[in-house]
């Protein structure tokens, strides 16, 4: 029996199904966001709703957040109203993906108000949440592993610790993000490649998937969202070029030349100037089958209807 | 103001402020000089300059301050040690390179601190150019500031830009950097394949001249790339942290920048292998093969 009660801040599009599967294994949460809709969403099915980011960690002493970057971190762990203010907060839980700059900087102003931090990005996804499969990576504060465990149980499968410095989970999510990004571009040439010499793309993904070519992309994200054309990985393009940007950012300070990781970034940048910020990662394969021609991708039809008699 | 020449402070005599400074002296400018290094202040001072043992000093009597300084983090040192000195109408004129964005923050701070205005005139053309006064100037700042400094900037350049209000000079130069750095790396590339292909690489800029590939830097940076000359007139890590700013630039204004992008990480690659002290055009150590039969190359 459990009876810890636990902080969530940001309830975006993983936070909202973290704090979900806690609810349904019957932890009590103390949740907080700008966004109304999610906070409504989520006290309807058992959560407990604060004002503030320093009145979930005036209620509770084990905050989670997870938030979309750096500056919205820092204002919501150290700024006015922000976690640090609050009276009973002693465990400290950063599920986001900001990079270990500011993971640094905000774990060493909770550790000089006796608060313990913990940097622990995680990897997988919303789907992951959903089937309980995710993959947490952790560094800081064993104890504040230990009394977070619980709750990250409720949808994490693999929990990696990785020592008691802060800030090194993100240099290894920032890794790991800027392996997806790469193969989300390199995977869809392959396959626009592929389809253009007339080769069925679910056979295509069929050999890669038995092959030396497989990854996470090849197997779960292009059959899943791009081949069935639904497009519904569920991560943002402006996520995806902010995470291989803040990997080319922090190898620039440690002076780690990254050849292949600067022409990636170019390429989710350039996405960025197309609409595509807004809109699902995945759709980056559209793009590169329109510049190779392809019958059928969105863009191809459109310009074929435009330039009919 | 008389028509007398402004007395100068001058903080940074080093690859580019050396023969500045020299040339001030040369047209008759009393200048009081700094730098951290004894070896390049001596050299000043047997130029004619008085030499000081503080940017402070230095700034003492000046009636502009010029600075020439290589890192961002020098440049906001000297500012600070200013701040509690500078007052107007005595001017600062920055000519290193610095990011636009730090150039921007460091001259409100001197102005919240001193009232004094700030012109950042970032300079191309290199040593031999600041030696003759041939220098190129893009210029940042107050329109009345500019109109003060166009006397000493008629003395040290040929061709002066008011590109706008402070910060402006330096988005100038960055993109400026961008031509040259990517270019750089293109003209090594050239130089290479000429040499493998077995034409003499060094006849490439006459082939060339009055066509589409000519240029200044294919006349005057493409002959030291073939003739193996990477003594430095700007140092590769110099370069390197130049393309890093464009970068910077771009990555907040959000646009793609490709190639400049793929030439910074190969000035990223070239100053890991140690060769930061080398001229940019140093970069052809990139692409020598250490397995071909045509290395060193045939002279």
């Amino acid at each position: 029996m459990n009876t810890e009660a636990y902080g969530f801040i940001g309830l975006g599009a993983m936070g909202a199904p973290m704090v979900e599967k806690a609810l349904e294994a019957g932890l009590t949460v103390h949740v907080h966001d700008m966004n109304r809709a999610a906070v409504d969403r989520l006290a309807a099915l058992g959560a407990r709703t604060e004002a503030s980011a320093a009145a979930v960690a005036d209620a509770v002493e084990v905050v989670f957040v997870s938030l979309p970057n750096a500056p919205i971190v820092e204002a919501v762990a150290l700024g006015p109203d922000g976690i640090i203010e609050g009276k009973r907060i002693k465990h400290y839980i950063d599920l986001s993906t900001t990079g270990p700059t500011v993971a640094r900087k905000v774990g060493e102003a909770m550790a000089a108000r006796g608060v313990e931090a913990l940097d622990a990005p995680v990897s997988g996804g919303p789907i992951g949440v959903g089937n309980k499969t995710l993959a947490v990576m952790a560094a800081g504060s064993a104890g504040t592993l230990q009394r977070a465990e619980t709750f990250l149980r409720t949808f994490t499968k693999t929990i990696v610790p990785l020592g008691p410095e802060v800030g090194k989970a993100q240099v290894v999510k920032l890794a790991n993000n800027l392996l997806t990004a790469t193969n989300m571009l390199i995977v869809g040439e392959a396959m626009a490649f592929a389809e253009k010499s007339g080769i069925d793309a679910e056979d295509l993904f069929k050999v890669i998937n038995a092959g030396s070519g497989r990854s996470w992309v090849s197997e779960i994200a292009y059959p899943k969202h791009v081949v069935s054309r639904r497009y519904d990985q569920n991560f943002r393009t402006e996520l995806m070029h902010k995470d291989v940007t803040l990997c080319l950012q922090e190898a620039e300070k440690v002076g780690v030349p990254m050849w292949l990781g600067a022409n990636v970034r170019q390429f989710w940048q350039f996405a960025m100037t197309q609409g595509m910020a807004g809109q699902d990662c995945s759709r980056i394969a559209a793009l590169i089958e329109d510049w190779a021609g392809l019958e059928g991708s969105e863009q191809a039809a459109d310009r074929s209807s435009r330039n009919s008699p | 103001m008389t028509s007398a020449k402004p007395r100068i402070g001058y903080v940074g005599v080093g690859l580019m402020g050396g023969p500045m400074v020299a040339r001030l002296l040369a047209l008759g400018y009393a200048v009081d000089v700094f730098d951290v290094d004894p070896e390049r202040l001596a050299a000043a001072g047997q130029a004619g300059a008085r030499l000081k043992t503080s940017p402070a000093e230095a700034a003492a009597e000046a009636d502009l301050v010029l600075l020439n300084l290589p890192t961002v983090q020098a440049v906001e040192a000297v500012t600070v040690a200013l701040m509690t000195v500078l007052r107007p109408p005595q001017l600062l004129v920055d000519f290193s390179t610095i990011p636009p964005d730090a150039c921007r923050r460091l001259a409100a701070r001197l102005a919240e601190a001193t009232g004094c205005g700030w012109i950042d005139a970032p300079v191309s053309g290199g040593p031999p150019a600041a030696t003759s006064g041939a220098l190129t100037v893009m210029a940042g700042g107050a329109e009345a500031d500019i109109a003060r400094v166009m006397p000493l900037m008629a003395d040290i350049g040929e061709q002066f830009t008011y590109v706008g209000p402070t910060g402006s000079g330096s988005v100038a130069k960055s993109i400026a950097q961008l031509v040259v750095g990517s270019t750089y790396a293109v003209l090594a590339e050239a130089v290479r394949l000429a040499e493998a292909s077995g034409i003499d690489a060094a006849i490439l800029p006459a082939c060339v001249s009055k066509g589409h590939a000519d240029g200044v830097l294919m006349q005057q940076l493409y002959p030291r790339i073939a003739a193996h000359d990477f003594a430095p007139r700007a140092y590769a890590r110099q370069l390197l942290k130049d393309l890093e700013a464009v970068q910077d630039l771009a990555r907040g204004v959000g646009v793609p920048t490709p190639m400049s992008a793929q030439a910074t990480q190969l000035y990223r690659l070239l100053v890991a292998a140690g060769h930061g002290g080398i001229d940019g055009c140093g970069i052809y150590r990139l692409y020598e093969d250490r397995t071909a039969s045509d290395h060193p190359p045939k002279r």
